[in-house]
């Protein structure tokens, strides 16, 4: 991943594009020596003639001429056929296979050696088959061979102004010529071929990026540049299925809109919009490319020649326009993009200049080489562009996982804090009841019966006090022990307890639990509050009020507890009573209390929360008064 | 004929409280009263009392182990447990195991010889807690109540144990529902003996579910 990162892809392709181009440059300077046993033609003789019959050696027209012969430069403007004629000399009849290597000849060939006719490159009439760029390679039989001077017929067509023309010519042994033509065929063709396939796949690759990253313009100027460069060396190959000077036109326009794409593309490389520049750019490509495509066959080379200067120009100023932007902000991708670039630079001036000064037979053309190069290196990079940013997005994807789990962990966590606080809150609080109640209530009891114990005098019954204490106690664990919720058995578990006090001071207790109360909202605080309210009106009932008979009443959602005794004056009661307290007691548990007394009883009524039918229970219950 | 009682109690002043109780009781016949485990096992053994009292903490044991060792074996012995609140952990316990009722210790000494009397007439002591607990237990849909409708309450069974729950008095519950209070207890007594069957019923299909009873 970090290698990716570093792109030594990018690195490696400028050195090996730099040592690719050197390569290119020395194997195209010169021809070097002719290895030894193969005679180089370089000096023969030519002859215009426009039919197909071959001209003896006799004939007076002929006259010298040395290779290579360009036919832009020893005859512009015309075109047609033209007779050469070499001579070499042989010391003996050689016994194996003879070949003849033609580095370059344009458009077409045909050779006849010692009046026999060894073959042709295809078509000899007009339109010509098309051998631009393609090495020949001919067979000699042994036989027709022989020892002394052998006559070499070579018939040449071509069409004016297009660099028609004959290079100089190898004879010799076919096991010494065939790696000539082949290393020659190699570097011309076969090269081409290879760039042409790796063209076509990273306009593949190109289309794909496109398709799925609409947004990001540099990918379509890949792909069109890529579709370009695949038309330049396609072109170049002479493989279109079209004429010569429409495959000419396709391979030269398809290099200057090459040059043109690599503007907009180095321009969203560096994240930079549209500019004018670029339309300027865009109009005189297309306009070159226009003229070229209408301007009559004899001048369609000069003219693209002419507009390949301009091209040149637009060349340099992307190289240059790309520099700045290295200078602004280093960047290894954007060096590799300056380096290759800068190399296509060089290459298209060189075959301009091979262009403009006739060298065709001297130096072959070089930049449909680029293409493969440029665009293998932004390949390469936008590849790693690609990967890095789906590094990018899963260490983000993993950074945000990391992120939400730990989220989710702190939420947890402070969740978990929370529900144990609020627990140690309720147990605190339900201690601290506990507390209170056992310090009030059971505490104050059995000092009391401690205090009376000690007294030996004393006649107050100590087992008055500790039975108190003890149902006391009985109180506070039926609060714990029943259900929240479930009054009616905390009801009948006080009638438990208070019956036999009642009995004792000779009450009657009616218990009338018909309807079950439910205790809306009532915890077991509440709950024990209001049960203490009901056992101090039952002790009321039992010690002072003197009655005979008490009763419980129950409604939906309230309770009483009616006497017939004497009764008193709520205003005026006597401490004793613990009026005060069942107040409290109430308030506390959020019952509304109501107390009626008078000389046939009393009426103790408590109404829950929560139950709007709390008035209307109080005044069920006032109908069920005592009999 | 007076019943034959044995006292399992560690506390000696509770022991010759309710001993005193018993001796006062004039059908009751005190045979044994102990304060451990072994000793209350031994004389359960030797003497096969009609009445099983014993508290459930015991110094070396639990009372627990002697209420089912009296229900499985010696069938004319009754198990009551000794409890100072009557709650609905110790009673339901000894229920479970087997026993026919509860006493409670502060009660007044008349009242513990009556409801000794009461539980070999056939009538069991209950309260309020120990009714919701079990309309709870054996309310509909629980499990194991359809499998095994003999445990499942009557509908008179329920009421019984509905009124007690409200805290009606036994012979309340009996003007309510027009039986007579012996049959009340009765009632109780037949609930409690579900209730033990029912746990009895619940072991083994707990052992049933762990793999151990085939």
């Amino acid at each position: 991943m970090k290698a990716v990162a570093r792109q030594p892809g990018s690195a490696l392709l400028v050195v090996v594009g730099l040592v690719a181009t050197l390569l290119l440059f020395f194997l195209s300077s010169r021809p070097g020596p002719a290895p030894e046993g193969v005679i180089r033609l370089e000096q023969g003789w030519r002859l215009t003639e426009p039919g197909r019959i071959r001209p003896a050696t006799t004939d007076p027209r002929w006259e010298p001429i040395a290779l290579p012969d360009n036919w832009s430069r020893s005859r512009p403007g015309a075109g047609g056929r033209l007779w050469y004629r070499f001579a070499f000399r042989l010391k003996q009849r050689p016994s194996e296979v003879w070949g003849i290597y033609i580095p370059r000849v344009s458009q077409n060939a045909a050779f006849y050696l010692n009046g026999t006719p060894l073959g042709d490159g295809g078509r000899m009439v007009e339109p010509y088959a098309v051998n631009w760029h393609r090495p020949q390679l001919v067979s000699v039989p042994p036989a027709v061979l022989h020892s002394g001077e052998n006559h070499l017929w070579v018939e040449v067509v071509g069409y004016a102004n297009s660099g028609a023309g004959l290079s100089r010519l190898e004879v010799g042994p076919m096991t010494l010529i065939e790696p000539r033509h082949f290393l020659r065929d190699f570097l011309q063709v076969g090269v081409a071929t290879v760039a042409t396939v790796v063209m076509v796949l990273l306009a593949l690759l190109g289309v794909l990026l496109w398709l799925f990253r609409r947004q990001e313009a540099v990918y379509r100027w890949f792909f069109l540049g890529a579709l370009a460069g695949s038309l330049v060396v396609f072109a170049y190959l002479n493989r279109l299925p079209a004429s010569f000077h429409l495959s000419q036109w396709v391979h030269h326009s398809a290099v200057g809109f090459y040059i043109y794409f690599m503007l907009p593309f180095s321009n969203r490389y560096r994240g930079i919009g549209p500019s004018r520049a670029e339309h300027i750019a865009l109009g005189y490509v297309a306009v070159g490319s226009g003229v070229t495509l209408f301007v009559p066959a004899v001048w369609q080379f000069p003219a693209i020649a002419l507009w390949h200067v301009g091209n040149a120009f637009l060349g340099s100023y992307v190289v240059w326009r790309l520099y700045q932007g290295l200078s602004q902000r280093p960047d290894p991708g954007l060096a590799a993009l300056f380096v290759v670039l800068f190399i296509g630079l060089l290459l298209g001036l060189h075959d301009e200049a091979v262009f403009l000064l006739h060298l065709e037979y001297v130096r072959p053309q070089l930049f449909p080489f680029e293409p493969p190069l440029l665009l293998l290196a932004i390949a390469t990079d936008l590849l790693r562009r690609f990967f890095r940013a789906l590094h990018e997005a899963e260490a983000l994807n993993s950074q945000l996982n990391a992120r939400v789990a730990e989220n989710r962990r702190e939420l947890e966590c402070s969740y978990r804090g929370l529900a144990e606080l609020r627990r140690q809150q309720a147990i605190s609080h339900e201690r601290e009841r506990i507390m209170r109640e056992l310090h009030d209530g059971l505490g104050g009891h059995l000092t009391a019966a401690l205090a009376y114990s000690e007294k030996s005098s004393s006649t107050y019954p100590v087992r008055d006090i500790l039975a108190q204490a003890l149902s006391e106690l009985r109180l506070m664990i039926d609060s714990l022990d029943v259900e929240p919720e479930d009054f009616t058995t905390l009801l009948a578990l006080l009638r438990e307890r208070i019956e036999p006090v009642l009995e004792s001071h000779g009450v009657r207790l009616e218990w009338s639990l018909e309807e079950e109360p439910s205790s809306h909202g009532l915890d077991r605080e509440a709950m024990l509050h209001v049960a203490r309210i009901l056992q101090e009106a039952f002790t009321n009932a039992a010690r002072h009020a003197g009655a005979s008979r008490v009763q419980l009443l129950t409604g939906p959602s309230s309770i009483a507890v009616i006497d017939n005794g004497s009764g008193f004056d709520p205003a005026a009661a006597p401490p004793g009573r613990g009026l005060e307290n069942m107040r409290k007691r109430a308030s506390l548990a959020g019952v509304a209390l109501k107390l009626d007394s008078g000389p046939n009883g009393t009426a103790l009524r408590l109404a829950f929360p929560g139950e709007k039918a709390s008035t209307a229970s109080l005044a069920y219950l006032q109908h069920h008064r005592i009999r | 004929m007076k019943h034959s009682v044995l006292l399992v109690e560690d506390d000696l002043p509770t022991r010759e409280r309710l001993a005193h109780a018993i001796d006062v009781q004039p059908g009751l016949e005190l045979v044994a009263s102990v304060g451990t485990f072994a000793e209350g096992r031994q004389a359960l053994a030797a003497r096969r009392p009609r009445v099983l009292l014993t508290d459930l903490g015991l110094p070396d044991g639990n009372g627990l182990e002697l209420i089912a060792e009296a229900a499985t074996r010696y069938a004319g012995t009754e198990s009551m447990v000794i409890t100072v609140f009557g709650d609905e952990h110790h009673v339901v316990r000894a229920i479970r195991a087997g026993a026919r009722g509860y006493l409670l210790k502060d009660s007044p000494v008349t009242s513990i010889g009556n409801d000794i009397q009461l539980l070999i007439e056939g009538g069991s002591p209950i309260n309020p807690k120990v009714a919701r607990y079990l309309l709870n237990h054996f309310r509909e849909g629980a499990p194991g109540a359809a499998a095994y409708p003999e445990v499942a309450l009557t509908d008179r069974e329920r009421s019984v144990l509905q009124l007690i729950a409200k805290g009606y008095r036994r012979n309340e519950i009996a003007a309510k529902l027009n039986i007579t209070g012996n049959t009340v207890g009765t009632h109780i007594t037949k609930i409690y003996g579900k209730l033990s069957v029912h746990s009895n019923v619940e072991a083994a299909q707990k052992a049933i579910q762990l793999g151990l009873v085939r």
